[in-house]
C-alpha cells in the first residue's frame, strides 16, 4: 500500500480496524472479540489516551488472533495495528498519553448521568485527570 | 516461614470499594495465623486498624469493584501509595456482583429504589454534595488503575490469600495449586 | 479402520485410526486438549479456538486438524496455554460471566477449562453488553448473558432433536443466539427440557428449571479435580464419549 506525506498513518489503522470488525463473520473468539478489543484500543490512542501498557496489550492480541483464528480474515486482521508497531511506531509514540496507566474509560464522563439527575455540578460531582 | 525476618515490616494496606466485605472476613479466616503475619507485616490504611489516611505501604490489598466518585479517590490514593496493588475477589476482578446492575440505566436504578420504591415518603434521589456520585457502570478495579495481582474467589479462601501473602513475602513467584483457584 | 499408525503429543506417542482428528486420537488415548465448543457426539465445530495446538511450526484447532503419521503436537507449552488462556479471557469480557451468582458455577465447562488454564483474571476490558435472560418456557431458563456461541444448542436441536429451536443471528460482535419461535421466546417454541440441546450446553446458559445449587461447594463437578480428569460437561449424559470405539463421523 502507498501512502503520501499528508496521509494520517494511524487514521489509516482506525480505518482498517474498524472495517475487520465489521467484516468479522463472529465465528471464531479471537476475530470476533479480540479484533473489537484491538479497534478499541486504537481509537484510545487516537483519542490521546493510551499508554505503553495498551501498546503492549495491542501486540498480544495481534498474536492471538494471527495464532488462532479460523480464516485468514481474522489472522491477518491485526497485521495493520501490528505493521505499523513495527515500522512506524512514532505513529502511535506521538500520541501516548503521560500516565504510565491510563483507565479503560473516561472516568468524568461517566459521572454524567448522576450529574444530569442530581443536578449537581461541583467538584465532587468531577472525576479530574490525574 | 523464613527463618530470616525481615528488619523493616511490610507495610500492608488494604480497603474494601463497592464489596460487600466478605474478602476482608476471609483474611481474618486466617485465624491464628495473623499471629505470625504481624511479625512480618505492618498494617496501615485498613477497617482492621481503622487508621483512615493510606501511608506510602509495600502492598495494598482492595475488595470490591469501582461504582463511584469515591471508590475511584480510594483507588488512586492507593496505587499512588502502594508499591503493589492486589484485587482481592470477584468484585475486584472482574466487577463481581455489582457488576449485575450494568444491564440497567442508572437512572433506572436510582428510580426504582428512590422514587418508585414501597412506602416511600417525601421521594427524591439523593444529591447532597456529600454523596458520593454513581459511575454510570461499575467497573474492575483493573480498568482504572494498574493491577499488579489478582485473587479470584467469591471471597478468596484464607488459604488462597495466605498461600500469596507468604509467596509475596517471601519473594517466591505466584502460584497456586488447582484447589485454591476459583471464581465463586 | 484400526491402524498401527502413531503421532506425538508433547513427545507422547498417540495411535490413531484413518480419518481421526488430533482431537479425536487425544480423547481415545485419554489424552486432555482443552476444548469448550467441541462435542465428539458432533463433528469438529472449531469456533472458541481453545484447543488450539502447534505442530509444524503452525498453529491449529486440534478439534479439526487430520491426524497425520509421525506429526509433533505442542499442547503444554507456555505459549501455547498463553494463547488458549487469553482467548478464555475474550470470552470471559465478551459476556457478562458473574460466577458467584450462576447455578452452573462448579459445572461449568468455560470455568473448568479456565481454572485448567490458571486464568485468575478476565485481564482485558470487559464489553457489558445488555443482555436479557428468556424465562417465558415453563420448564426451562436462557441467560443469554452466559453464552459462549459454541453452537452446541444449535447443532444438537439440529441434528438431534430435530426441531431447529436455537440459531446464531448477527454478524461479528453483534452475533447472539436467538430462538426460532413465532415470539422469538423460548416460552412459545417446541423445546422440551429433555432435549438434547438442553443437556448439551457446557455453561449456564440453558439451564433446566426448578433446580440450583444441588451439590453443596466441595462436591461439584470441577471442586476437586479438574476438567483434564473429570471430562466435559455434557459428557454424563452420554456414555459414548470417553469409550475407546466411539466413532465422531
Amino acid at each position: 500500500m502507498v501512502f503520501n506525506q499528508q496521509r494520517d498513518l494511524l487514521d489509516m489503522v482506525q480505518n482498517f480496524s474498524q472495517f475487520f470488525c465489521h467484516e468479522s463473520c463472529g465465528f471464531c473468539t479471537p476475530c470476533r472479540v479480540g479484533g473489537t478489543l484491538m479497534r478499541n484500543l486504537v481509537e484510545k490512542v487516537a483519542a490521546g489516551h493510551a499508554t505503553s501498557y495498551d501498546l503492549d496489550e495491542m501486540k498480544n492480541i495481534g498474536l492471538v488472533m494471527q495464532n488462532t483464528a479460523h480464516c485468514g480474515l481474522g489472522a491477518t486482521a491485526a497485521n495493520p495495528v501490528l505493521n505499523t508497531l513495527n515500522k512506524f511506531p512514532d505513529i502511535y509514540t506521538t500520541r501516548l498519553a503521560h500516565t504510565g496507566y491510563e483507565p479503560a474509560f473516561n472516568l468524568d464522563a461517566s459521572l454524567e448521568i448522576s450529574r444530569q439527575i442530581t443536578g449537581r455540578d461541583d467538584e465532587g460531582a468531577h472525576i479530574r485527570d490525574e | 516461614m523464613n527463618d530470616a525476618v525481615p528488619s523493616e515490616k511490610l507495610k500492608v494496606a488494604t480497603a474494601a470499594l463497592c464489596g460487600c466485605f466478605g474478602c476482608h472476613m476471609s483474611l481474618l479466616d486466617i485465624d491464628e495465623r495473623i499471629l505470625t503475619l504481624v511479625e512480618l507485616v505492618e498494617f496501615d490504611r485498613t477497617p482492621i486498624t481503622d487508621i483512615k489516611e493510606v501511608g506510602p505501604c509495600d502492598v495494598g490489598l482492595i475488595e470490591g469493584a469501582v461504582a463511584n466518585n469515591e471508590n475511584v479517590e480510594v483507588l488512586r490514593e492507593f496505587r499512588k501509595n502502594c508499591k503493589i496493588l492486589v484485587a482481592v475477589g470477584a468484585c475486584a476482578v472482574n466487577g463481581g456482583v455489582p457488576s449485575m446492575r450494568n444491564h440497567y440505566n442508572l437512572v433506572e436504578c436510582l428510580e426504582e429504589v428512590y422514587l418508585d420504591g414501597v412506602g416511600l415518603d417525601n421521594a427524591l434521589i439523593p444529591d447532597d454534595p456529600e454523596i458520593p456520585m454513581l459511575l454510570d457502570k461499575v467497573h474492575p478495579i483493573h480498568e482504572v488503575v494498574k493491577i499488579d495481582y489478582f485473587l479470584p474467589g467469591c471471597p478468596p479462601s484464607a488459604d488462597t490469600i495466605w498461600t500469596f501473602l507468604t509467596e509475596l513475602i517471601e519473594g517466591k513467584p505466584i502460584s497456586f495449586p488447582y484447589s485454591l483457584i476459583h471464581y465463586d | 479402520m484400526i491402524s498401527d499408525k502413531t503421532f506425538r503429543i508433547d513427545g507422547k506417542k498417540i495411535p490413531f485410526q484413518d480419518g481421526d482428528t488430533i482431537m479425536d486420537a487425544a480423547l481415545r488415548a485419554g489424552e486432555y486438549i482443552p476444548h469448550l465448543c467441541h462435542n465428539p457426539e458432533f463433528k469438529p465445530n472449531g469456533s472458541c479456538r481453545v484447543c488450539v495446538i502447534e505442530t509444524n511450526g503452525r498453529h491449529v484447532s486440534a478439534c479439526n486438524q487430520p491426524a497425520i503419521e509421525n506429526m509433533e503436537v505442542d499442547n503444554s507449552s507456555d505459549a501455547i496455554m498463553n494463547l488458549r488462556r487469553s482467548l478464555l479471557q475474550m470470552l470471559f469480557v465478551e459476556g457478562n460471566h458473574v460466577c458467584p451468582a450462576c447455578e452452573k458455577s462448579g459445572a461449568c465447562q468455560l470455568q473448568a477449562v479456565a481454572y485448567y488454564t490458571r486464568m485468575l483474571s478476565p485481564h482485558f476490558t470487559h464489553f457489558f453488553p445488555c443482555r436479557d435472560v428468556d424465562a417465558t418456557h415453563p420448564e426451562i431458563a436462557i441467560d443469554f448473558n452466559r453464552c459462549i456461541l459454541c453452537k452446541l444448542c444449535v447443532r444438537a436441536s439440529r441434528d438431534v432433536d430435530k426441531k431447529n429451536v436455537f440459531f446464531i443471528s448477527g454478524r461479528g460482535i453483534n452475533s447472539r443466539l436467538v430462538i426460532n419461535s413465532p415470539s422469538g421466546k423460548l416460552g412459545d417454541s417446541d423445546v422440551a427440557v429433555t432435549d438434547k440441546a438442553v443437556a448439551v450446553c457446557p455453561v449456564g446458559a440453558i439451564l433446566p428449571k426448578h433446580k440450583g445449587y444441588e451439590k453443596p461447594i466441595g462436591e461439584r463437578m470441577y471442586d476437586n479435580k479438574p476438567i483434564s480428569i473429570v471430562g466435559d460437561v455434557a459428557a454424563k449424559f452420554s456414555s459414548k464419549i470417553y469409550s475407546k470405539d466411539v466413532s465422531t463421523k
